[in-house]
């Protein structure tokens, strides 16, 4: 197993960024380590629990799933792009408003693919919320309460066409 | 229902449902867990290469390839670690002490058992190393379930005692065997919980640092009781605790399990004080899914009835498996004292008798799980009163009326001596069975095939949760040593006139920033924005016992309620001596001192924080002292009883025995409700953690005591596909003995979800009429108590039922 380490360069949040990683690093490990970007969480590294949720390349993916050196020239995603300085995004306002998180823990990864499911489509039925963040497990919640904010974002979509969620 | 207000508390914040203060950073993940904290220089990583058997000797451990491995600074073992550490203790009755040594020497007793500890310069170059360990084992018989645990030839853990039993705790009102004697009816039956793992999001982990000019020892660690696991690591390091900080960083779950002070802590401890270099250990999962466990119960139950369905008595003999070793807080007796303390919940029972053991196995050892014992309590209660109904044709609603608690029965002391204060079970059960229309689906749906060919039931569960317990109820449950049972709360107003809270609660995620302030911020009369709760850290919080066992509101909120009571008067005392009136008609809001219907007259708090600190242009009054805060304790006097009626509507599927959970009611009365999402969230997540164990958890062990699931693909939680809408009401009893009026609420959607959701089951198929006394209900199983199966679908011979008369 080769040790070496390897340049990754990639977009992340919009920024160019790159730094060191030996060819088996994860992803996850990566944003975390090397870029310091730590609100992305590690809750079980076998692609189970969905905390580890960013973009790459626009989807929904798994980091702790992926090598950092396969995100090489790739565009990714973070929790820390969804707010901007002065205000949360509509979807983590909603959150806040729903008592959708606890200890907050699943919390990035579940705005990930919650995120990522409004970008797609802006009304989702309660069907469809809850089989976009099934998997990502909670333990806190219960969940009702997460999918009544995404619903609450959901709305607030449908008012106002020109709203990112 | 009614909202009865406490004077001691009520306000702008109090009771309502104000957003997490905590919110705004976790949503732009700026939290800080332990992995995310910046890490010291020059850290080292460990790793701890465990047990692959559950009972063997040690015969040698070669540690060569892995020394010479990269990044590798060092190897321990057991007994390297002996010689930095003591081992940790627990009674075992009046003579006998378990020690289990913070590695093992020369012997394992689980799988999973620390032997060795890698110290190197990456957590991946750790994983590396750990493989090229050589451990030579014998392996032992070993014991591994209840019923092997209590036979006497079973193979014993511990050679020192006479056998597998290691706690024993016997109560009996005289005549109780009499009465059973002579009782027209009684129904019994071996109720079980499979083993679950608590599943918090986030892992264990530390930091340890040591100071060696100094003789200091930090911690940064996951710790739910961060005093107790600075007293244990103290002890363990043969440190005096003012040497020992723990600081909390957020934390990501709990459910009780991180109350333990495992190994790793003591062993890492301890190799930063010899290397004088600091470490970093995070659990990874499947070491979490093997070894964070609990709630092994087994409990036979039998209730003594009269012909009218009242209660005559309950007898009961609950078993809990510990593990390998009995672990603090929960030692070798917490789980099944519990069991003899909370079978009784929300009912009048006279005659009471119960023999509770614990058990070693060789098995991971088990903690304290959301709920302990009561769930499983609740269960049998439930259960049995149902066969009971069933068997002398009553109703199972009235057999629960004529059975419950009722507030012309107060104060009510039970067979165990704990008195409720507040009973509103019957206006609980009365508005869950509103709610939930459940006689209409009784008379209609129950048992029957639907238009998709599901069978459809309906149950309630009645529950009263013991919460709120102080230092009296520690005691005589023998739980005292170093989990006291009071709580503290200093509030510092600051010189700028804005407020500090440090509690001696550590949070996991139950929204402690949030409640305090809303409490501190009524009381001392600023805005919430101006309050802030700090997080835990031992250097500067009072000294208390912390969250757990549903006392947070109760303990930590009595204790602030004291703390700002003193700092709000001498703040009114101060505003009198500015503004010339009596204290008595000061008013405190919105961060100014008034005068009580003269707005005018006034004097901001941030005036009277700078008198106070004379650093302003007033005079100090006479006889004051310098500052602005205060520091106070709370024990409260006795325990609060939460109550509570649950309602659950199932749906099975003949076909492939798959059990959904369709609607589910919990109507609750926790006393003062302090932030109606808050409490709403706890109970909900509650629920829903009750779902997984009903429906999907259980953390098996094969025969030969290798555990099953070590992935979270083996061991499935309730997913967003799972839960149906939970509708939550409250009732407002307020407590008349808590400060504030409060009552727990953490753990009481743990309890009732158990026997609410299997006796739906067993509603659903109660054309059948199983008697459901285990779970996980999983589809095979459920094909199982259909009578069908798993494999072929064929019918099955008929099982055998538990023993009635």
């Amino acid at each position: 197993m080769s040790n070496e380490m390897i340049t990754v360069a990639l977009t992340v949040n919009g920024q160019p960024m790159s730094a060191q990683a030996e060819p088996r690093m994860l992803l996850a490990d990566f944003i975390r380590h090397r870029l310091r970007l730590t609100g992305t969480h590690v809750g079980c590294a076998h692609g189970a629990c969905g905390a580890c949720t960013v973009q790459v390349e626009g989807e929904p993916a798994r980091s702790c799933l992926m090598f950092a050196v396969q995100a090489d020239g790739c565009a990714i995603e973070t929790v820390e792009s969804l707010a901007d300085d002065d205000s949360l995004s509509p979807l983590q306002e909603e959150f806040r408003n729903h008592h959708a998180l606890q200890c907050g823990f699943c919390t990035p990864g579940m705005l990930m693919s919650a995120h990522a499911l409004l970008s797609r489509k802006r009304d989702p039925s309660e069907a469809e919320i809850r089989r976009e963040i099934a998997g990502n497990l909670c333990r806190c919640t219960g969940y009702n309460n997460i999918v009544k904010a995404i619903q609450a974002t959901a709305r607030r979509l449908q008012a106002d066409p020109e709203l990112k969620p | 229902m009614s909202h009865t207000k406490h004077p001691a508390i009520q306000g702008r914040y109090v009771g309502t449902a104000v957003p997490r203060r905590e919110d705004e950073r976790l949503l732009r993940g700026l939290g800080r867990y332990l992995d995310d904290l910046p890490e010291p220089g020059g850290l080292f990583y460990l790793g701890f290469l465990r047990s692959p058997h559950a009972h063997a000797r040690i015969q040698s451990i070669g540690l060569d390839a892995a020394l010479a491995a990269s990044g590798v600074h060092a190897i321990y073992t057991g007994a390297m670690l002996a010689q930095w550490t003591s081992p940790m203790a627990t009674p075992v009755g009046a003579q006998a002490q378990l020690l289990r040594h913070n590695m093992a020497i020369d012997r394992v007793r689980y799988v999973g058992e620390p032997v060795a500890v890698v110290v190197a310069s990456s957590p991946y170059l750790v994983e590396d190393a750990l493989e090229l360990i050589e451990v030579d084992y014998e392996a032992l018989p070993a014991t591994i379930s209840i019923d092997q645990a209590l036979q006497a030839d079973s193979p014993r853990l511990y050679d020192d005692l006479p056998g597998n039993v290691v706690f024993e705790a016997r109560h009996a009102v005289p005549g109780t065997d009499a009465a059973f004697e002579q009782a027209a009816h009684r129904f019994s039956d071996t109720f079980s919980s499979s083993r679950l793992c608590g599943v918090a999001m986030e892992t264990r982990g530390f930091v340890a640092s040591f100071d060696k000019g100094q003789g200091k020892l930090t911690l940064w660690s996951t710790a739910h009781l961060p005093h107790k696991e600075r007293w244990e690591v103290a002890q363990a390091l043969g440190l005096q605790e003012k040497n020992v900080r723990i600081i909390s960083p957020d934390v990501g779950g709990s459910f009780g399990l991180k109350t333990v002070t495992h190994p790793e802590v003591v062993v890492g401890a301890a190799i930063a004080r010899h290397l004088g270099r600091p470490v970093k250990w995070q659990q990874d999962r499947p070491e979490d899914l093997a070894l964070m466990h609990g709630r092994d119960f087994q409990f036979h139950v039998e209730i003594a009835i009269d012909d009218q369905g009242v209660l005559i008595g309950v007898r009961h003999n609950p078993v809990v498996n510990l593990g390998a070793y009995p672990l603090w807080v929960t030692t070798a007796g917490l789980d099944a004292a519990g069991a003899g303390h909370h079978m009784m919940g929300p009912y009048k029972v006279p005659y009471y008798a119960y023999c509770a053991r614990s058990v070693v196995t060789n098995t991971a050892p088990t903690a304290s799980y959301r709920g302990v014992a009561a769930p499983i309590c609740a269960f049998a209660m439930e259960s049995l009163l149902e066969r009971a109904a069933d068997s002398l044709g009553l109703d199972p609603i009235e057999i629960r009326r004529r059975n419950l608690i009722r507030r012309e029965d107060l104060p009510y002391t039970n067979a165990v001596g704990v008195t409720h204060d507040t009973a509103s079970n019957i206006e609980c059960l009365d508005r869950a069975l509103e709610l939930s229309s459940y006689l209409d689906f009784r008379a209609q749906q129950s048992g029957q095939p639907g238009e998709d060919g599901k069978f459809r039931g309906m149950a309630i569960a009645c529950m009263a949760d013991h919460t709120g317990q102080g230092t009296s109820v520690t005691r005589a449950r023998g739980q005292a040593s170093r989990w006291p049972g009071y709580d503290g709360a200093l509030v510092k107003i600051e010189p700028d006139g804005k407020a500090s809270v440090h509690l001696s609660l550590a949070s996991q995620g139950q929204g402690h920033a949030t409640v305090f302030a809303q409490m501190a911020a009524d009381q001392l009369g600023l805005r919430i924005e101006d309050v802030t709760v700090e997080a835990s850290d031992t250097a500067s919080v009072p000294f208390g016992t912390g969250a757990g066992a549903s006392r947070g509101a109760v303990a930590g909120g009595g204790a602030v309620i004291k703390a700002c009571t003193r700092v709000a008067d001498k703040m009114k005392r101060i505003a009198a001596t500015l503004l010339e009136v009596s204290p008595e008609d000061i008013i405190l809001s919105e961060g100014t001192a008034s005068v009580n219907g003269v707005a005018e007259m006034s004097v901001s708090i941030e005036k009277i924080a700078q008198t106070a600190y004379m650093i302003g242009p007033s005079n100090m009054p006479q006889g004051e002292s310098i500052g602005l805060d205060a520091m106070e304790f709370y024990d409260p006097p006795s325990s609060s009883y939460s109550m509570a009626c649950h309602a659950a509507q199932v749906a099975v599927d003949p076909a492939t025995g798959l059990v959904t959970v369709e609607r589910y009611y919990v109507v609750h009365d926790c006393g003062r409700v302090l932030n109606p999402q808050i409490v709403d969230g706890q109970i909900a997540g509650a629920v829903v953690q009750g779902i997984g164990a009903v429906l999907m958890e259980a953390a098996r062990y094969s025969d030969e005591g290798q555990p099953i699931a070590t992935t979270l693909l083996d061991y499935p939680i309730p997913t967003a596909m799972d839960v149906p809408e939970i509708v939550i009401e409250h009732i407002e009893t307020p407590s008349t003995v808590t400060l504030g009026g409060m009552k727990g609420a953490g753990e009481s959607g743990a309890v009732g979800v158990v026997p609410a959701l299997i006796l739906a089951v067993s509603d659903a198929l109660s054309a059948s009429r199983p008697r459901i006394t285990t779970m996980p209900l999983t589809p095979s199983r459920m094909l199982e108590i259909m009578g069908l199966d798993p494999v072929t679908g064929q019918g099955l011979p008929q099982t055998p039922v538990g023993v009635d008369r």
